[in-house]
């Protein structure tokens, strides 16, 4: 990109180049390298929608979680498919975080992880590596 | 005589009618943590928009003692207004006043601004807040729940409506929420069911509590009967005012453009390693569709149900488009009853609005089981299947990873009618799985060789050798069943220029009065 620039008067012909992550500017001729790096974070980009009010519209987030009902935080993991047990990565006692990985259980040609759905203490781990689950079979028990 | 005197009464009226629940009333409804039905509606309305309709109704019941309690409004604020400048109408029962409960004059109220909203091409949203049917009407407020089901019925695919539940919304009423496009419903205060807790234990003796038995995380994760789950009453109405951003106000309109400024060239080279080469390895769809669709427009659509699917709004070089793709980390992205129910209604809200479907296609069939096959799963993937070839709106399908068997034809694909597919280079379109195939076709070559180690050998040589032929989207191609076979890369440029390409299709189909989609 060619640019103009004027300093204290005098003006210089500036082209900048992007060069193995670094720019390099060529000034009236003479080449420079110089490491850029974003004065900020990245930049917050607006959300794409036709509402200007205030700055609500930006805010508008799903639910992350729904309340603490049984059904929607289950302290039993249980099969979702029937398939085999591969892999069981906690044991009783561990602390697990939302989104670690319990068991891997192979169904539908794929070895679906299943999730912690929040922060927990493993209570009880029932599968085995091998095991082979039907739907709604216990897993393993979240405290 | 002088203006202020002829006017004086109607700035009393006026008094009377913001006060109507009385300072009681409205204290008791915050303490609840809820707005008043007219702090909603200045809230989700653009500031000083909202023109109130027949604010001076009362009820006519002369019956049970209730000719002594007339309230102006008659527990419904019903009116109109801009949001982002586009005209909606909209009625808010009003818990305030007799308990938001729903008598004669206050249907005809919601009735009047339904029929307002088709009249003028703009969409309609309810914010229901009510006890439930004025019994001391009687019969009359059945009718009045009859009326609205009615327009609710005639009304859908003509304007878009859409329903918050902002309090109790009970037996009969639960429907005229459920005929909507879309149903909001706030944790904890929200609370949507036919019959409710005290009914039930004493017909069933099951006990349950209101918010399990209708709260928001019932109906968002468990019914499916919700799309959206919000936090309070101010996140319910930004919510709605998100989504009607990617609705047109009526059938006849297109979604309103929005100059996201994300160059519709952008390549994400980051795309082209996210499939991961182990087939059996599961990635995230959600990142493909954010890395492909305006940065930041997607607005997912029922997040808590049927994880197996994703459904929502995009932008596309500005144009709303509606997504609707499989999801390789839940179930292995399989379709099963609530996935298919899902997406079959949503590309039917997308057909019904003018908004063109992107499909992203990665599904390893239909879940098999006793439950699924006892449960309907044939008339219930058979929606997806009729929702799919029904839309006439263009349809956009990149095909990224597996495609096998009738999940594949259902999945938007060229023979359901899409526009323009596209296949990733690691497609793979098949009848069935290779080891399944293997062992269906070559069962006799198989059980003919001596040994167990020499039958998995020939079984492994057979599966590579299918896999070599079929998991691939090399035959689709040549067959014109894929119209081209991209990069992952240029997925966002591909899909933006067949979007334009097909933005004003026509497609005729034979005349009838209405098809029979397998409900």
């Amino acid at each position: 990109m060619r640019f103009r620039i004027t300093v204290e008067g005098t003006s210089y012909e500036v082209d900048a180049k992007e060069a193995g992550g670094r720019i390099a500017l060529d000034i009236d001729g003479k080449e420079y390298r110089v490491d850029v790096e974003p004065a900020a974070g990245p930049e917050k980009p607006a959300v794409h929608n036709p509402l200007p009010r205030s700055a609500d519209i930006t805010a508008v987030e799903h639910a992350e979680s729904l309340p603490g009902s049984a059904p929607a935080e289950p302290g039993e993991i249980r099969a979702g498919m029937a398939g085999v047990v591969l892999a069981v990565r906690v044991s009783a006692g561990d602390r697990v975080e939302r989104g670690d990985v319990l068991l891997v259980v192979e169904a539908m040609k794929m070895e679906n992880e299943i999730l912690a759905s929040r922060a927990a203490e493993v209570k009880r781990v029932v599968a085995g590596v091998g095991d082979r689950v039907a739907a709604g079979d216990l897993l393993c028990v979240l405290g | 005589m002088s203006g202020d005197k002829r006017n004086g009464w109607i700035d009393e009226l006026r008094r009377e009618i913001e006060s109507a629940g009385g300072e009681n009333g409205i204290e008791r409804q915050h303490e609840a943590g809820k707005l008043t039905a007219r702090e909603r509606i200045e809230y989700l309305v653009d500031e000083g928009s909202f023109r109130e309709l027949d604010a001076a109704a009362v009820h006519e019941c002369h019956d049970l003692g209730m000719q002594e309690k007339k309230y102006l409004t008659d527990a419904v604020v019903t009116g109109y207004g801009l949001v982002g400048g586009r005209r909606v109408c909209v009625a808010a029962q009003d818990f305030t006043v007799l308990g938001g409960s729903l008598g004669h004059r206050h249907a005809e109220k919601i009735c009047k601004v339904m029929d307002l909203a088709v009249k003028t091409g703009c969409p309609y949203i309810g914010l229901n807040d009510s006890g439930g049917a004025r019994i001391q009407e009687g019969v009359s407020a059945l009718g009045g729940y009859g009326d609205i089901f009615f327009r609710g019925v005639v009304t859908s695919g003509v304007v878009p409506m859409i329903t918050a539940i902002m309090g109790p919304c009970a037996c009969g009423a639960a429907y005229s929420a459920a005929i909507n496009d879309f149903v909001l419903i706030v944790k904890n205060t929200g609370k949507l069911f036919v019959t409710g807790p005290q009914v039930i234990k004493a017909v069933t003796g099951e006990e349950i509590d209101a918010e399990e038995l209708g709260g928001a995380a019932t109906h968002n994760s468990i019914s499916g009967v919700a799309q959206f789950a919000a936090e309070d009453d101010r996140h319910c109405l930004d919510l709605i005012r998100a989504l009607l951003g990617y609705m047109p106000s009526n059938n006849l309109e297109t979604a309103p453009f929005a100059d996201t400024g994300d160059d519709p060239e952008r390549a994400d080279s980051d795309l082209d390693a996210l499939v991961p080469d182990d087939p059996k390895k599961a990635y995230d769809m959600r990142e493909v569709i954010s890395r492909v669709t305006d940065r930041d427009s997607f607005f997912e659509v029922q997040r808590h149900f049927a994880g197996n699917i994703i459904i929502g709004f995009c932008r596309m070089g500005g144009h709303v488009m509606g997504v609707v793709a499989n999801q390789p980390a839940v179930s292995a992205g399989c379709l099963d009853i609530n996935s298919s129910v899902k997406a079959a209604r949503f590309v039917r809200t997308c057909d019904a609005f003018n908004i063109p479907i992107l499909t992203f296609a990665d599904v390893p069939g239909f879940l098999p089981g006793a439950a699924q096959e006892h449960g309907g799963i044939i008339r219930h993937g058979a929606k997806l299947l009729y929702a799919y070839c029904e839309a006439t709106v263009p349809k956009i399908t990149v095909i990224t990873r597996k495609g096998y068997g009738g999940a594949y034809i259902v999945m938007g694909s060229r023979h359901a009618g899409a526009d323009m597919v596209f296949g990733w280079p690691t497609a793979e379109i098949a009848v069935m799985g290779a080891e399944g195939a293997v062992n269906v076709i070559y069962r006799k070559e198989i059980s003919d060789c001596g040994s167990e180690q020499e039958k998995a050998e020939k079984r492994k040589e057979l599966i590579a050798e299918y896999t070599e032929k079929f998991a691939s989207p090399k035959i689709a191609a040549q067959k014109g069943y894929i119209d081209e076979l991209i990069k992952p890369s240029e997925t966002r440029a591909r899909v933006i220029s067949a979007f334009a390409m097909t933005r004003n299709k026509r497609e005729h189909r034979p005349g009838k009065r209405h098809g029979n989609i397998p409900l």
